[in-house]
């Protein structure tokens, strides 16, 4: 019977997922020293070593680690699959550690050896977590928009994982480059962006603004047209970028993906000022100015396409990384880990103990002043970079730095959280 | 035919509904029509919890012959609920509104995550193995106060 084995019991160990959450914001203070210490170089050229480096902290150390301790987390619950071999998990989290580190260190020049240990330990920290989750989902056999929107996060990232591989490679000489660097640098950033984390954005999205505010359901008819307009730009812009085709021809092919986002964007504004509940909290916020933030890193890009300064692209960057991914994400922490420690650790002493609430596990207060703080780093980072102002960039480098120590410091605080054993 | 995943996560949403209105009136502060709003969403929580465990859950355990499977897990959950319900009750009858919206708050992620389990994997099941019961079940549940 399809059913045996089937428990609703599957939450992975707590530290699990505690452990890439709290990882994240370590590596936005590497990111945040690397752009104070270099200040508006890091936004000279999307070419630029420094540059590299300073994204792959953001995507990976950041973001990467908050998506890859979601997905092990949330899988068992919006998707009822269970992820096998869940203690590799660990492991996959330490290679990503001394991965995105060797990366990173290899970009800004400390040493080339650095470039063949960030690809064995990124391509198997990558493997293994995409063999764990692909097996999970693929065993699921309800196709739920979230799960079709993971599929196609989870396949994007395999395909950018090996052509960022692949770059790094024939950057390093170990073979000789395939495809041209151009061609590869903008098919990996698609794949990567819009795939992999938009993807997972997207879907998880269909599903935590009702839960967490009550809202009405986002409509599943638009959602399956919403992830088949995005696949379809995705595969098109692919094909036309391998084909080298001209500005107007990728314009054409990501249109169905630009107008799918900004109807996503639209619906799930409107279910926030539709919700039931009233209440207004900091995790509401990050999802408002992420929402702001991801139609406007589109008109960048399509902008881009016809004007290519590099100065869009940075927009872009900063406004897609840091004001969407990374905002949203800080958002979704703030809701799922005093969750998650109040379900490991005081659920089952409820009625017995006096138990904390999840107010007590992290405090509100807490959490709107780091919001200050990233909103602030993005108001300054993005004219500084757009207008090259040096002081304003490392402004910024300070703001996304409270920012990212106060966000370490909170989850360090719930994390903390014990029930009191009274002996 | 109403499936019984229709029947319960409307069911779901009633309550929903209930918890919001009671949430909304506490914050703007008007603490009477609050506490009768919370009470309201208390009541209908609990008569919830007894259309699954007297009805639904049984119905499942005897077609499936799984007691230790996902009822087993549903109903630990739902002890867990209703200890977080009884601190809610406890905090109106003494007036700490601040309580009664922390606890409220992490009373709704619970049941939002139970929810979400019940109508992505228990209800489809139910009505995909026990669909000819389907209205007679329906009927029972809708028969409790
Ligand atoms: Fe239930
Ligand atoms: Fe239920």
């Amino acid at each position: 019977m399809r059913s045996s084995g089937l428990s609703l019991d599957q939450a992975p160990p707590e530290d699990i997922p505690f452990r890439f959450f709290l990882t994240a914001p370590v590596f936005g203070l590497l990111a945040g020293s690397l752009i104070l210490y270099r200040g508006v170089i890091v936004f000279s050229s999307s070419w630029h070593f420094e540059t590299i480096a300073l994204t792959h902290l953001i995507t990976l150390g950041w973001i990467m680690m908050i998506m890859m301790g979601a997905f092990y987390q949330l899988v068992p619950v919006l998707a009822g699959g269970q992820v096998p071999w869940i203690a590799l998990s660990r492991a996959v989290h330490f290679f990503m550690i001394i991965g995105i580190l060797a990366l990173a260190g290899g970009l800004i020049q400390i040493s080339q050896l650095l470039f063949p240990v960030a690809i064995s330990a990124l391509l198997l920290a990558f493997t293994v977590f995409l063999t764990q989750l692909l097996t999970a989902l693929f065993r699921v056999k309800a196709n739920r928009p979230v799960v079709v929107a993971m599929r196609i996060s989870l396949i994007s990232l395999a395909l950018a994982v090996s052509l960022g591989v692949l770059e790094i490679g024939a950057i390093t000489g170990l073979w000789p480059p395939l495809i041209e660097r151009s061609i590869v640098k903008n098919l990996h950033v698609t794949l990567a962006l819009s795939g992999g984390i938009g993807g997972l954005i997207v879907g998880v999205g269909f599903h935590v603004i009702p839960m967490f505010y009550l809202s009405s359901p986002f409509p599943e008819k638009r959602a399956v047209w919403i992830l088949r307009a995005g696949m379809f730009s995705l595969a098109a812009v692919s094909v036309m970028l391998l084909n080298s085709a001209g500005s107007a021809l990728l314009f054409t092919a990501m249109l169905p993906g630009v107008t799918a986002s900004i109807i996503f964007t639209l619906t799930v504004w409107q279910m926030l000022l539709k919700r039931k509940r009233k209440v207004v909290d900091a995790t509401l916020r990050f999802w408002q100015i992420g929402l702001l933030a991801f139609p406007l890193s589109l008109l960048c890009l399509a902008a881009h396409l016809f004007w290519p300064d590099e100065r869009l692209t940075f927009a872009f960057g900063l406004l897609f990384l840091m004001g969407f991914a990374a905002t949203i994400t800080n958002g979704m922490l703030y809701k799922i880990v005093p969750f998650l420690i109040w379900f490991h650790r005081f659920s089952t002493l409820v009625g017995k103990v006096k138990v904390p609430l999840l107010k007590d596990i992290l405090p509100a207060k807490r959490t709107s002043g780091q919001l200050l703080q990233a909103a602030l780093a993005m108001l300054t980072l993005l004219p500084g970079a757009l207008l090259q102002i040096d002081w304003l960039v490392r402004a910024g480098a300070i703001f996304w730095l409270i920012s990212s120590g106060w966000l370490f410091l909170n989850l360090i605080f719930a994390f903390r959280q014990k029930p009191v054993t009274n002996d | 035919m109403q499936t019984i995943n229709e029947y319960m996560a409307a069911d779901h949403a009633r309550c929903d509904q209930l918890y919001a209105d009671g949430e909304a009136e506490l914050l703007s502060g008007s603490f009477e029509n609050g506490r009768e709003k919370m009470l309201a969403f208390e009541a209908g929580m609990r008569r919830h919890f007894e259309m699954e465990e007297a009805i639904l859950f049984p119905a499942f355990e005897e077609a499936t012959g799984m007691t230790q499977g996902p009822t087993m897990v549903m109903r630990a959950e739902h002890v867990q609920m209703n200890g977080v319900l009884a601190q809610i009750k406890e905090s109106l009858e003494i007036d700490d509104p601040d309580t009664t919206l922390g606890a409220g708050e992490t009373l709704l992620m619970l049941i939002q995550q139970h929810n979400m389990k019940e109508e992505g994997m228990l209800y489809p099941m139910v009505d995909q193995q026990l669909t000819a019961q389907v209205p007679d079940l329906i009927q029972k549940m809708d028969a409790i106060e």
